[in-house]
Parts: C-alpha cells; sequence; structure tokens
C-alpha cells in the first residue's frame, strides 16, 4: 500500500488554541465534501515519484492557476477506520494519471469522514505547492504532451502559454 | 463564531503607533478615510522613510482623491461579497471576487482602498473571504494601483486571523514585488503560528529567486 493524496486548504486545518488535542475544526469538514457518499483522492508512491504527476493532473483540472494544498497520509490507515478505497478513473486533463493513479475513497458515512478527518491532522503531512511551482509544472506537461490540451479550461491554457 | 475564532486562534499583532514613530527615521503621515461600508471613520498612521517613498505617494494620493465611495461601486461591492459568502470559496476555483473585484478597484481605488482595509481588519466578513479578496489583489494587472495594494497586503500581515495573513502571503507572491520582502520577513519572526510561518517564509525564498 502507498500513500493517498487529498486536495486541501490548509489554513482550515490550523487548530485554534481552545481545541482539544484530538479534535479537528469543523471548518476543515469543508475539504472532505463528499459527493455520492464517494471522496476522491489520487495514489502517491511511497517514494513519491509520481506525486508531481498526480500533482499536474489535479492543477491543470482547475479554472484558474492558484497554489495547491495537499494533504498526503498511508493508505494503511483505511482499514483501522473502515474506510474501503477503490480504483476509478478520473477525469483531469491528465489521461494517464486518470487511468492509473485515480481513486475514490466509497460508501463513506459522517462517522467514517469525521475519522478520516482526526487522521489527516498533523503529524500528517500538510504541503502547499506555490502558483508559480504549479504553473512550471503545469508548463512542462503540455510542453511533453501529458496533457490532453482539449481538457483543459481555455483561459488556463491561455495564462500557460503566454 | 468566526471573530471568535480568530480572536482565540492567534495572538493579535498590535503595532503601537508611538512605537513606530520612535523608529522612524522620516514622516508620519496621518490619514483620515471615511469606511463607507461600515459607516465608520478610521485613522491611519503609516511609518514613511527609506524606500517608501511609494507609501507616501498612495496616501497624498488618497488624501487629495475622491475619499467617498460612489453608491454604484459601493452597491457592487456589497452584491460581490454577497454573492461570494453564498459560493464554495475553492483554490483555482473562479468565484464572485475573481470575476468582479478586479473591474470594481481598478475603476476607483483611491476609494475602494479605506473600505477594503476596514473590511480587512474589522468586519465581520469571513477569513475565507478577506483572504480571497487578498489573493485576488496580488493578481491585478494595473500600475496605477500596484502600490495600494501591495500596502493593503503587507498591512493585512498582521492581522489577527491566520487565515487572512494566509491570504496576504498569497497575494504578496502573486504581486511579485521586492519592495515587500521586508515587511514579509518581518511578518515570518513575528508569526505565531509554524504552518503559516513556513509558507510565508515560501514567499521570502520565492521572491529572492525572482529578485536574483
Amino acid at each position: 500500500m502507498g500513500l493517498l493524496l487529498r486536495i486541501i486548504t490548509k489554513p482550515k486545518w490550523l487548530k485554534p488554541d481552545w481545541m482539544d488535542p484530538e479534535e479537528v475544526p469543523a471548518d476543515a469538514l469543508t475539504d472532505l465534501r463528499s459527493s455520492q457518499n464517494e471522496l476522491s483522492v489520487w495514489s502517491v508512491e511511497r517514494d513519491k515519484s509520481n506525486l508531481d504527476t498526480v500533482l499536474v493532473a489535479v492543477g491543470s483540472n482547475r479554472e484558474r492557476l492558484d497554489k495547491l494544498d495537499y494533504a498526503l497520509f498511508d493508505e494503511d490507515i483505511l482499514p483501522a477506520i473502515q474506510i474501503k478505497c477503490t480504483k476509478s478513473e478520473g477525469e483531469t486533463p491528465h489521461v494517464i494519471a486518470n487511468k492509473v493513479m485515480h481513486r475514490d475513497l466509497v460508501e463513506l458515512t459522517a462517522q467514517k469522514v469525521a475519522h478520516l478527518a482526526r487522521a489527516l491532522m498533523p503529524p500528517t503531512e500538510h504541503v502547499r505547492v506555490s502558483e508559480r511551482s504549479l504553473q512550471r509544472l503545469l508548463q512542462n506537461a503540455l510542453r511533453d504532451g501529458s496533457l490532453d490540451r482539449s481538457r483543459v479550461v481555455v483561459s488556463m491554457l491561455e495564462k500557460l502559454e503566454h | 463564531m468566526s471573530e471568535d475564532f480568530q480572536s482565540q486562534t492567534s495572538q493579535p499583532k498590535y503595532i503601537d503607533p508611538l512605537e513606530e514613530l520612535r523608529k522612524s527615521v522620516a514622516v508620519m503621515v496621518f490619514q483620515v478615510v471615511s469606511a463607507s461600508s461600515l459607516g465608520a471613520q478610521r485613522g491611519f498612521l503609516r511609518e514613511t522613510g527609506e524606500s517608501d517613498t511609494r507609501t507616501i505617494e498612495l496616501i497624498s494620493d488618497s488624501s487629495t482623491k475622491a475619499r467617498q465611495i460612489t453608491p454604484e461601486i459601493q452597491a457592487r461591492l456589497d452584491a460581490m461579497l454577497h454573492a461570494a459568502c453564498q459560493q464554495v470559496i475553492e483554490d483555482g476555483k473562479g468565484n464572485a471576487i475573481t470575476d468582479q473585484l478586479a473591474e470594481l478597484f481598478v475603476k476607483d481605488y483611491n476609494a475602494i482602498v479605506p473600505v477594503l482595509i476596514t473590511l480587512i481588519e474589522h468586519g465581520r466578513t469571513l477569513p475565507v473571504i478577506k483572504a480571497e479578496i487578498l489573493k485576488e489583489l496580488g493578481r491585478i494587472r494595473d500600475v496605477s494601483s500596484h502600490s495600494s495594494r501591495r500596502w493593503i497586503l503587507e498591512h493585512a500581515l498582521s492581522t489577527s486571523s491566520p487565515f487572512v495573513r494566509d491570504g496576504a502571503g498569497l497575494g504578496l507572491a502573486r504581486l511579485g514585488d521586492p519592495a515587500a520582502l521586508k515587511y514579509l520577513e518581518k511578518a515570518v519572526q513575528d508569526e505565531p503560528n509554524v504552518e503559516i510561518r513556513s509558507d510565508l517564509q515560501s514567499v521570502v525564498q520565492e521572491l529572492k529567486q525572482a529578485v536574483r
């Protein structure tokens, strides 16, 4: 089992002083909004060799260039909180990442999402990719043909190519 | 609730104007502006000196030109904020602020600057909205309002909400102006939150690399 990446907004996970150490800020749950009781995540190798590919997939699927915050957690934690992870096709402009690296956490309940939120709190790694770094990654991916240009939002494509 | 959260998540970083006066090697400028969205009057005390000539320009500019926001712009600003409050604000996703702020700001930045400062410092607007405004201020490409936007962003580095301080750092990263480095470095020193400090430090490094 490898690592799983979930897009978050880092400041939402900051713990206020009044909060008990074991608690999770309620605002963090907005980063775990499920659809059809499922959450989209990405599979990352333990050596992070495919991390940039995943970041390109996620970053290219947006409307605008922006920084990208993510949490990287061990897939091994899922059985303990009774969350199932299944392989499914992603819908980003990165065709290979869609087929190989996309996963869904399925059959979620409110309680399971709360357990997941607790598992995603530090010391789980929360990382920020700056807008400029992401722009470089996306520009390289466009140049080497990793991205299906027809799936990239036009305004984003223009920004990346100028 | 969110205001309580803000006040308890971090220590307010109040800058004593008298202390600033002692440190200053040049001029102190006092500006009273109307903060129209809340109907309040606010005064701004601003240290200027060394390389801060652009700040002097901004303040004198603001004090001689229109101070009252027009009813039309006020209405559009209110509508933008109202719409943003109904939306899910997410990185990389458009929203009312990303769609409308630039046009409104450039139209009459002299009038909007004090309104935004008041909103960011004291408004009951959600921190996520304030942070989005700050991020967007860094994205606007308009030379005439550059100093004003940089000033707002620098100022917001010392607000009480970590979310807003983070937004200020992101806005300055987008603005890409090395003149903000000294404020960012000070913010890194003063930042009580480890995560925010680390992200502000990254902005400092990015700006320094851009200078080289």
